[in-house]
C-alpha cells in the first residue's frame, strides 16, 4: 500500500512540474494559436510514463500508452468541439460540454482501439 | 521562428494584446503571469495526473493511460487566459491546441510501439519529436495554407 501511494505522489509530482515547464513556454509564445499547441503537450503523460517505467515496468508503459491513444483522439475531438461552443457559451459551459464530449468519445476508442 | 529575447523593444510588452501572427518567444512575458496562475496550472497537471495512477491502480495501466491525455490542462489555461487577457485570446488558444492533440495522438502511438523493445530515454525522447513535429509542423502548415487561401 506505501509502495502504491509513493507510485501515485511521485506521478503528481512528476506530471505537476511538466505541465508547469510546458506552461511557461506557453506563456512566452505568441502568437497565442501557438502558445494552444503547448496546452495541448505531452506534460501529464511524460511525468507518468517516467514514474510508471522507473517504478514498475515497460511492460505498464506500453499498456499506458495504449490507453493514452484514446485520450488523445478524444482530446483532438474536444479542441474541434470547444471553439465554437466558447463563443456562444462562454469559457465554463464550453469546457464542460466539452469534458462530456472527451468522456464519451474517449470510452469509445478505448473499447474500438486495439491494444498492441 | 524568431526567437526574441526581450531585449527593450517597445512593442514587446503589448504582444499578448496585439497577438499578431510573428512567432516569438519573449520570456519577458513571463513577468506577467502571476504566481498563482503557474501554481493553478501544476494543481491541475498533479490532479490529474493523480488522477491517472489511482485509474491505473484500480482499473490497470490501460484505462489509467486514457487520463494521460485529459484535457485538464488546456481547461486550467482557458479559464485564466479569458480572466486576464479576454475571451478573444481564449479562442485563439483553443483553435491552436488541436494542433497539439495531433502530436499526442503520435506521441502515444510511438510510445505504445517502442516501449518495450527501445530503452525508457529513447522511447520518450522519440515520441516527443514526434509530438513537436506534428503539433509544430501541422501549425506551421496551417499559416502556409491559410496564407497561399488570401
Amino acid at each position: 500500500m506505501a509502495r502504491q501511494i509513493v507510485e501515485v505522489a511521485l506521478k503528481a509530482l512528476a506530471g505537476g512540474l511538466f505541465v508547469l515547464g510546458f506552461a511557461v513556454l506557453a506563456e512566452m509564445m505568441t502568437p497565442k494559436r501557438l502558445a494552444g499547441v503547448f496546452s495541448a503537450g505531452p506534460s501529464v503523460a511524460l511525468g507518468s510514463l517516467l514514474v510508471t517505467a522507473a517504478l514498475i515496468g515497460q511492460a505498464d508503459m506500453r499498456a499506458a500508452a495504449d490507453g493514452m491513444r484514446a485520450g488523445a483522439i478524444a482530446f483532438f475531438v474536444y479542441c474541434l468541439v470547444v471553439p465554437p461552443l466558447l463563443k456562444a457559451w462562454g469559457v465554463w459551459r464550453a469546457a464542460l460540454a466539452g469534458l462530456t464530449v472527451w468522456v464519451v468519445t474517449a470510452g469509445a476508442a478505448f473499447l474500438l482501439l486495439p491494444q498492441s | 521562428m524568431n526567437a526574441t529575447t526581450g531585449g527593450g523593444r517597445d512593442d514587446e510588452s503589448n504582444a499578448p494584446d496585439e497577438d499578431d501572427d510573428r512567432i516569438r518567444l519573449v520570456p519577458r512575458e513571463l513577468a506577467r503571469t502571476r504566481p498563482w496562475d503557474l501554481v493553478v496550472r501544476f494543481a491541475f497537471g498533479a490532479g490529474i495526473s493523480t488522477l491517472a495512477g489511482v485509474v491505473s491502480l484500480v482499473a490497470g495501466p490501460a484505462p489509467g493511460g486514457v487520463f494521460l491525455a485529459f484535457p485538464a490542462i488546456l481547461l486550467a489555461s482557458l479559464t485564466l487566459v479569458a480572466r486576464r487577457e479576454g475571451p478573444r485570446l481564449a479562442y485563439a488558444e483553443a483553435r491552436g491546441s488541436v494542433f497539439g492533440t495531433l502530436g499526442l495522438i503520435g506521441f502515444a502511438v510511438v510510445v505504445a510501439a517502442t516501449a518495450v523493445h527501445w530503452p525508457v530515454w529513447a522511447a520518450l525522447t522519440a515520441a516527443t519529436v514526434i509530438w513537436a513535429v506534428f503539433g509544430l509542423g501541422s501549425y506551421l502548415l496551417s499559416r502556409v495554407v491559410v496564407r497561399g487561401g488570401g
